[in-house]
Order: C-alpha cells, then structure tokens, then sequence
C-alpha cells in the first residue's frame, strides 16, 4: 500500500509530482503539508517551517489538484467543501480556501475562485507519548493542542496500543484521516480490536457503532459540535469510553467554550491530555 | 469490347458511385441520429443521478457505459483532466461539427461545480441535441430516400458529361 506521501503526491498534476519525487527521502518522511497559494511557489512544511518546491502556483494547477481530490466529483462533496475541507483516499485531507457563496439563512453553500489548498500528509508516529499512554487505558480522555499540534498522530497512537491490549476500540473517522481507509483497509497500523467507520457525521457514526460493534472506546477526532457532544454523553451513559480532541491550548482555553463546559461539568473526561512544543513534543496528563 | 461498351460501362460505375455515395449519406445521417439518441437518453440519465444523488462521477460514468461517449471518457479517466479527455471523446462522435462543440464544452463544467449548475446545463445541452435529433429525424424522412437516387442521378450526368 502507497505511503501517506505518495497518496499525497497523486493528488498532484506532473509539474508538481515531478519536484516533489526529487525531494529527499529524509524530507518527505518529515514532510506534514503540501501548501499551495495562487500565485506564490508550491511550498512543503516540514516541522522546522516551510520549503519552496520552485513550482509557481496556477489557477489550472489549483483546479486540477481539486479534480483530483474529488474524483472530478466536486458536486458530491458540497457539505465537505462549504466546511472548507476534501477527504482524499489514505487518509489525506486537503483544506480548501475560496471565495464562500452564502445564501440567506443557509451559512456557507459553496466555495468559488479557490485560492489555497492545503494538503495535509498524517503521519503515524509508533511511540508518540508512549510515555503517558499507560496512565489513560482506563479513563475517558480528551486530547487538547492548536491546530496542527499532533492530536490526531496520538489519538491514533492511543487507539492502536489500547486496541493491541485487547479492547474493543471503535472510530468514527469522519473525515478519513484517522484510519485513511483505502479499499476497506486502514492506511495505519490502528491495533488489532479496532473497526471503523468512515465518513460519517460524527455523532451519527457513534450511535451506529453504539449499536453495531459493541465497543469499549469510542474514538473521534476534533468535537465541537453540540451533536457531538449529546453523543458523547448517550455513549458515557452506555458505559462506553471516550477518546477525543480537541482545538484549544489549555483546559482553561476547553472551560470557556459551552460544548466543552457542558462536558467538563459532566465529567465526561477523567483525563486531559495536553500536548505542546514542536520537536520533541511534550505530552502531559491533567485530572479533569 | 468496344469502345462504346467500355463507355457504357464506365457510365454505369459512375451512377453506382453516386448512388453509394448517396446511400453513405444516408447512413451517416441515421448513424448521427442514433449517436444523439443514445447521447440524449445518456445525459438525461446522468442529469437525474447527479441531482438526485449527487453520484460521484467515476461510479456514473461506469453506469453510462452503454453510450459509446460516455464509455471513451470512463475508459481515459483518471489518466489526464477530465475537460481535456471530455473534449476528445466528443470529436470523436459521428455528430456534426456543431453538436460535437455544445457537447464538447460541457467538459468544462461536468464536476466542478455543485450538483444543481451541473444538471441545469446537462438539462439545456439535452434539450438542445434532442431538438438537433428532432431537425435531422425530419431531414431523413423527407430526403433520404431521395439520396441514393439523387447521387445515382448525378453520376450518370457526370458520365454523359464525360463521354
């Protein structure tokens, strides 16, 4: 199966595919985003800032990155699309920045002039926070970093070695970029117990897996809205578990927004785990 | 054989030459005609999957095989830009130059924009093919059979003007 690079670098039209091939293997394994901005040089982040790949950004070069990603389908990813994002397959995610078309009362229905594309390249880091993985097994834990921190690599590092003692983990992967399914397999290594669910809106695809795969942990990426929490609390009241991120640096940050103090006062987490730094990053475990 | 027989005779292949040319027009209207049938019935089907099921487009194009356009452009998909390879799937239809254009040109927008846009203007490209059938349905019923003799005709007065 393609690394999460390569099903990065199929996304891209040969101009880009050829200078991205170039690059050193080193670099692409630490590659986290391809950035693309009309006008401005294709660009690589790498976790020390970003690289210029020397491939000036087009209209055409933009458009035809999005044909890619959507299989030529743009009409059968509109809900995506207006919440300024395209799952493509292995897991990667290309964001999506425009002109929004707005229609009265109905928020965002459409993006037009496409501006930017982010592709997003996951990453699966065996050992990442291993060191603390061992103090959450038992408890409902929520995973807290700004964007771009590594909530998602250790919430699937959390899932794998959970999965691997032998529970019963169970993903709502709604964007595919937990798992990155690839023809009914994941493109990471998420533990032997694990079944997922792809696609699907979040709070829908845990009541499903409530229902159909009886599990011990439910496991999703970035809640935030009152759904998803109202889902939470059905699954915590059916004594299943929960792993979950979310956007915020701090429990503080968590306390101020009403999804999450709906939750905290609750008790729905046991623990916070609050990741910061780049390289190395540094995991650490609060009480909630 | 004398020279007034090999004359004859050439006459003879001169008004058959015309009249297979007549019969070749003929058939190339009844080939544009069911290439425009298929292509209305075709796009008709893929104006209702996309607006009623937003039906991503490598599973619709597998549905619409059966039309021979719709089967070229399944067959390159993937391996170049869809308006590229959607243009040179219509030059290639037994249409005529303008039809292949109107049908051409939507390549430009089939998957780029939302379901509704998409089926609008498969739905004003349909209506404007199925009228461009209805025209050519009505030239083959009043001249068609007058091609064959009309070429067959005019090859004997070629013939007389020769000989």
């Amino acid at each position: 199966m393609p690394d999460s690079f390569e099903f990065a670098q199929r996304l891209l039209p040969p101009v880009l595919r050829r200078a991205t091939a170039a690059l050193p293997p080193g670099i692409r394994a630490r590659a986290e985003e391809l950035r693309l901005r009309m006008g401005q040089a294709a660009a690589l982040r790498l976790p020390e800032g970003e690289r210029s790949l020397g491939v000036p950004v087009t209209a055409e070069l933009l458009s035809a990155v999005l044909e890619a990603a959507t299989c030529a389908s743009l009409h059968a990813v509109e809900d995506e699309l207006c919440r300024g994002f395209v799952s493509a397959p292995g897991g990667v995610r290309v964001g999506v920045c425009g002109t929004a078309v707005t229609g009265a009362g109905r928020g965002v229905r459409g993006l037009r002039d496409v501006s930017s594309l982010c592709i997003r390249i996951p990453r699966q880091i065996t050992g990442a926070g291993g060191a603390v993985i061992p103090a959450l097994r038992d408890s409902s834990v929520l995973i807290l970093s700004p964007p771009g921190g590594g909530k998602t690599t250790f919430l699937r590092e959390l899932v794998r070695t959970v999965s691997d003692a032998g529970v019963r983990v169970s993903l709502a992967d709604e964007r595919g970029e937990l798992a990155g399914m690839y023809g009914g397999r994941p493109s990471f290594d998420l533990g032997r117990c694990t079944d997922v669910l792809t696609a699907a809106p979040k709070a829908e695809a845990a009541m499903a897996l409530l229902r159909s795969m009886a599990p011990e942990v439910v496991a999703m990426d970035e809640i935030s809205a009152p759904e998803d929490a109202a889902a939470i609390e059905t699954l915590l009241g059916c004594g299943v578990r929960i792993f979950a991120t979310a956007h915020a640096g701090s429990g503080e940050d968590l306390r101020r927004r009403p999804v999450y103090a709906r939750l905290a006062a609750e008790g729905a987490f046991q623990k916070l785990v609050r990741i910061s730094g780049s390289q190395p990053r540094r995991y650490t475990v609060e009480a909630l | 054989m004398t020279a007034l027989t090999l004359r004859l005779l050439g006459a003879g292949l001169l008004a058959l030459a015309g009249g297979l040319l007549g019969y070749e027009k003929k058939a190339e209207l009844k080939r544009r005609r069911a290439c425009l049938r298929q292509l209305c019935s075709a796009l008709g089907r893929m104006e209702s999957e996309l607006v009623t099921l937003q039906t991503p487009l490598p599973q619709l194009l597998a549905r619409l095989e059966d039309c021979p356009f719709f089967l070229l452009v399944s067959a390159g998909f993937g391996g170049e830009p869809l308006e590229r390879l959607w243009r040179r799937a219509a030059e290639v239809q037994p249409l005529s130059p303008a039809d292949r254009q109107l049908l051409g040109e939507l390549g430009a927008l089939i998957g780029r924009c939302d379901a509704q846009r998409q089926g609008a203007e498969l739905a004003l490209v349909r209506r404007q093919l199925q009228e461009h059938g209805e025209a050519l349905e009505r030239e083959i019923a009043d001249r068609g059979r007058h091609f064959a003799g009309l070429g067959a005709a005019l090859g004997a007065m070629l013939a007389a003007i020769l000989f």
